[in-house]
């Protein structure tokens, strides 16, 4: 799990206190997309440590592909008037100028940014040479903590800073 | 118990495709769907016992409540698990009114799924 910000429980004490709210279409899209990429990887690691087996260089392939798409949600999410130009997802949220509070961009990009980045290097490694290899178990057991790890952080930044009547 | 059938339904392949694999290796026989319209095409052939379903799939001609209402007006007793995301609190009311027997949240893994095909599963046996 990517370690804690020096000042998260500031952050989170901040959101309670001046009640920052997400808004519902941001948080839409968090689940929607990433919720997509992460239960892909969640189902391929599943698979390959119910079966003891390493991840195939193809699965590897796959996971490294859902990666990338959280990296480019996170960085939509940061800056969605850039994103919209390739991404029609971010057009509602650029056309209302939502914007995510930065108390809680921080700490969700902390956490997914480093995540994911893990994720991307314990498989790159594999991947990265001429012959691609298959990935150990090891390393699926990994991922799999780190994706429980995302999802966690999804949960309680939402709990944190949801809308009033919201999810 | 013979072979039980699952239908899987999302326009996301990847989970499909996964979730095909996973459930073959528990005996299932598998078939996949990336849109409604197909989803219902399969489900009039091959009848599987358990449907799971995504709930919002933006790239389909029918999105999931629109599959579940038309697979519950070829059986009413089809066993539908929706998939949806924790954010959709309406469209889990509809699925509810329309027979769905149950209902996930996504991001979900292994575990997730697996505990509600195996209620399904039970809910087959009475």
């Amino acid at each position: 799990m990517a370690n804690p910000l020096e000042n998260e429980d500031q952050l989170y004490s901040q959101i309670s206190r001046e009640q920052i709210k997400t808004p519902a279409i941001l948080w839409d899209l968090i689940y929607h997309r990433i919720g997509d990429d992460i239960t892909v990887i969640s189902l391929i690691t599943g698979h390959a440590l119910r079966m003891g087996e390493p991840l195939s260089v193809e699965d590897a392939q796959v996971i490294l592909k859902h990666t990338q798409d959280i990296k480019e949600i996170l960085e939509g999410i940061r800056d969605p008037d850039q994103a919209v130009e390739k991404n029609p997802a971010f057009l509602e949220i650029c056309r209302k100028n939502i914007r995510l509070h930065p108390a809680v961009g921080t700490i969700l990009n902390h956490h997914i940014a480093n995540d994911v980045f893990s994720i991307n290097m314990a498989i790159g490694l594999y991947l990265s040479s001429k012959n691609p290899e298959a990935v150990p178990l090891e390393e699926a057991k990994e991922i799999s903590i780190r994706v429980s790890m995302i999802r966690e952080v999804m949960d309680k930044l939402r709990e944190a800073s949801m809308c009033e009547g919201g999810f | 118990m013979s072979q039980l059938k699952l239908l899987v339904v999302d326009d996301e392949e990847g989970i499909v495709r996964y979730a095909q694999r996973i459930y073959e290796k528990q005996g299932f026989i598998t078939f996949g769907a990336t849109d409604g319209v197909t989803a219902v095409e399969i489900f009039k052939k091959e009848q599987p016992d358990i449907s799971l379903i995504d709930i919002h799939m933006p790239y389909s001609p029918i999105d999931g409540i629109e599959t579940l209402r038309q697979i519950k007006e070829i059986n009413k007793d089809a066993v539908c698990i929706m998939v949806t995301r924790i954010t959709d609190k309406t469209s889990i009311e509809q699925a509810r009114k329309l027979g769905a027997f149950h209902y996930i949240t996504k991001p979900l893994g292994v575990e997730d799924l697996d505990k509600v095909v195996n209620e399904a599963k039970e809910k087959l046996k009475k």
